[in-house]
């Protein structure tokens, strides 16, 4: 018997706009799926169930530490996070116990009883973006959602994020399937060299914020390394703003999409938090966790992996499973049930991921209040996706606030 | 005094980062959240490898007591 191919190639132009063909066709048919990853043509393998997703990720025999356990194929191919660039020891691909040493640093500040705190201010960053998407002239959904993680994390750190823009396009061009190297670098050398810039100027106004924790940890107890608080910084501004802007963007998609879950959501507050973990299975800020690397040869969900080998934790195809949601391609925020991996899972685990519940929380529903009658600005089948490897997020999302005509 | 490692549950959001750090303090249940395997720890190793899942749970639901008063 013969299986169909896969419907789109995979991390191809089609694979970017919709994911979900490829995914179902790997879940039925090639559940750790061998394959070349076009950037850098590396031997790679995919996993798509949800219970091998969450299988690997608390697995101790990955690393994400490309330097000390990937191929030499892959490390030739210029794909290693940051390669000479500080941004290669950051927290992401830190395992223990220098892992649990920077993870504890900043852990402290994101816990769900410590974010809580950032609600007020979330709420006041979101009234003020809304009042500048109102005097837009082309009012756009990813314009709105960029500026607000940026101005939370900035109020967290204690220093404003005013090049938030360039940060955006420096994560963009990061992640964007490219085949010059030297792109990539810079692109994550822009972003450690911000962060240098802004340690540099915190250093002479300390205070009781976070980035003024980091750098005691640094100067004070020597509990950091300057290249890891440099670090430090570069994860505070990836991880803090792309991935909230599209989580943002994505989930006001889906409720223009879906009017009748839009009208729900208005009509009660409280289905909120559980909206909000709907958005995060449907349409998470991440198509696929970062590399992990098989630490040595072994087998894993009954197919063999060697040392070295690059592994692709495909977290939309696993919040998209059948297997573990019902209808999972059906939004449901009234769904209840099994937890998502929208934020990952195991030692890597989204450390921002309780501040982002209050950023989404307040961002999403806050849109449709302001402005009941909103809708999109262009035909349904122009709105694209960022080609981006990593990370799902909308390129723009150009709306009418007050849809003329009614 | 002994030293007692448990999980609030009503806190715990099944992360899994416990189990991942330290397999053999930590299991997930059916329900997906974190269960200690041991509840009593003795040793300097375990009181630390305890502490610092504490440190690094995104939910604050590991409760380690009866420290400090020695």
């Amino acid at each position: 018997m013969t299986v169909p191919a896969l419907p789109t190639g995979l991390f191809g132009p089609d694979y970017y706009q919709d994911p979900y063909p490829a995914f179902a066709w790997l879940r039925d048919n090639a559940p750790v799926h061998e394959f070349r990853f076009p950037v850098g043509d590396v031997r790679t393998w995919i996993v798509s169930r949800f219970e091998d997703v969450h299988a690997l990720l608390g697995d101790s025999r990955f690393s994400n530490d490309a330097e000390a356990y990937a191929s030499r194929e892959f490390i030739d191919s210029g794909m290693v996070m940051g390669a000479d660039t500080v941004v290669s020891r950051i927290l992401t691909v830190l395992d223990p116990p220098d892992h649990t040493r920077v993870r504890k640093l900043a852990m402290g500040a994101f816990t769900p009883r410590r974010v809580a705190q950032w609600r007020e201010p979330t709420e006041r960053i979101v009234a003020a973006s809304l009042d500048r998407l109102a005097e837009s002239e082309r009012p756009d959904i990813v314009d709105y959602a960029s500026a607000i993680p940026a101005a939370v994390i900035g109020e967290i750190l204690g220093i404003p994020f005013s090049r938030y823009n360039d940060m955006i396009h420096a994560i963009d061009r990061a992640f964007r399937p490219n085949d010059d190297k030297n792109v990539v670098t810079r692109a994550f050398e822009e972003i450690a060299e911000y962060g240098r810039d802004l340690i540099k100027e915190k250093r002479g106004m300390l205070g009781d914020d976070l980035m003024s924790v980091f750098i005691q940890a640094r100067d004070g107890d020597d509990r950091l390394d300057e290249d890891e608080l440099v670090a430090m910084l570069a994860l505070m501004i990836m991880a803090g703003l792309d991935t909230t802007r599209n989580l943002i963007g994505s989930a006001v998609l889906a409720l223009l999409d879906h009017p009748e879950q839009r009208k729900l959501l208005m009509g009660d507050p409280e289905l909120v938090p559980g909206a909000v973990e709907e958005f995060l299975r449907y349409e998470g800020a991440l198509t696929v966790g970062l590399f992990r690397f098989a630490k040595e040869d072994m087998e894993f969900a009954g197919t063999h992996l060697p040392a070295g080998a690059p592994v692709v934790a495909a977290l939309q195809s696993a919040n998209r499973d059948p297997r573990r949601f019902e209808n999972p391609d059906v939004l449901d925020i009234t769904r209840k049930g099994p937890r998502h991996v929208g934020f990952g899972h195991g030692l890597h685990n989204c450390l921002g991921a309780a501040l982002a519940r209050i950023e989404a929380g307040v961002a999403i529903p806050a849109v449709f209040e302001r402005f009941p009658d909103i809708a999109l600005a262009i035909p349904r089948d122009e709105v694209a996706y960022a080609e981006n490897w990593l990370l799902r997020g909308l390129a723009s999302l150009p709306v009418h606030l007050n849809t003329p005509g009614r | 005094m002994t030293v007692t490692l448990q999980v609030d549950k009503s806190l715990c959001g099944g992360a899994g980062l416990c189990r991942a750090m330290y397999p053999d303090l930590f299991t997930l249940g059916a329900d997906g959240l974190s269960e200690p395997l041991k509840t009593e720890l003795t040793t300097a190793e375990e009181i630390e490898a305890a502490e610092d899942v504490v440190g690094c749970c995104p939910t604050e639901a590991i409760v380690v007591t009866g420290l400090d008063d020695a």
